[in-house]
């Protein structure tokens, strides 16, 4: 499964990556909302994306509800990685069309847990 | 001002350690620190190497903050070596590790302060930005690996009154 990682910190894209390589995911990042959309555009479509709120260029935010407008990327997986953890943010972003909400900093277990629930695990962690 | 806006230290202590914990994993410690102290070492730097690295992250609402963390040369360095898993991080590294640790206290602190706010992208660089030493702080002291970190948050002016 492809998984793009959606954030404008390098850091955040490496331990994100850390975190669902492991899980199987072969991924792929983008710096902000835009160049996420392009990658999508260009394909292959992949069917999680991790999606920070606060990037320059173009937003989480922004980027699910473009994402939305697109039926045939209607599948991917949405799950927003942000520091936004306020109720009315969460609430906001489920619904614009976020599957899942992770509020950083986070633990490991928390992303597999989550990913869990949205029945995307294909692979256990190695040992 | 009143000190009261401003974020308590234990819940500044409570989001700087769960940051640490999650980030940084094992080896951190964060307690408050003193306004008064907090506030001669942005402006002396004296508590830190020459060579000082600072990132800067803005809540912008009815009241704003600026949330600083202030680490020195070879702190900073480790800190990135750590996140990224490099030996040899470059200066973009080194900003954009910092900028992170910024944003993520910076977005939780968020949530404790005056409502609806937003959250300003980071800033970081090399060197330790000077404040007006009358503006209210509360502030916080870790370590990383024996080396200092310091995190400060102000309440800030209106805008275009800061530096």
């Amino acid at each position: 499964m492809r998984a793009l990682i959606i954030d404008d910190s390098r850091v955040m894209r490496s331990i994100l990556r850390r975190v669902i390589e492991p899980l199987g995911f072969e991924t792929a990042e983008a710096a902000d909302g835009q160049d996420a959309l392009d990658q999508i555009a260009a394909g292959p479509v992949p069917e999680l994306c991790l999606v920070d709120w606060n990037m320059p260029v173009m937003d989480g935010y922004t980027f699910i509800t473009r994402m939305r407008e697109h039926p045939e990327w209607r599948d991917v997986t949405l799950m927003m990685v942000t520091t936004e953890s306020e109720h009315s943010q969460v609430v906001r972003a489920l619904a614009a069309g976020a599957h899942e909400y992770v509020v950083k900093p986070f633990t490991p277990e928390a992303i597999r847990e989550k990913l869990a629930l949205l029945g995307l695990l294909v692979n256990e962690v190695r040992a | 001002m009143s000190t009261l806006a401003l974020p308590r230290s234990d819940d500044l202590v409570d989001v700087v350690g769960q940051v640490w914990d999650s980030l940084l994993g094992t080896g951190s410690d964060v307690v408050p620190a003193e306004p008064v102290d907090a506030t001669a070492r942005l402006l002396g730097a004296a508590h830190f190497a020459a060579r000082s690295w600072s990132a800067t992250v803005d809540v912008t609402g009815p009241e704003s903050r600026r949330v600083t963390v202030v680490v020195d040369e070879d702190c900073a360095r480790s800190i990135t070596r750590h996140l990224l898993l490099l030996t040899r991080p470059t200066v973009l590294d080194v900003l954009d590790a910092l900028g992170e640790l910024a944003n993520i206290i910076g977005g939780n602190l968020k949530s404790l302060m005056p409502s609806p706010s937003t959250l300003s992208l980071p800033r970081a660089a090399r060197g330790v930005p000077t404040y007006d030493a009358r503006l209210p702080v509360s502030a916080a002291d870790a370590t990383w690996n024996g080396q200092p970190v310091l995190v400060t948050v102000h309440v800030t002016p209106p805008r275009g009154a800061l530096p």
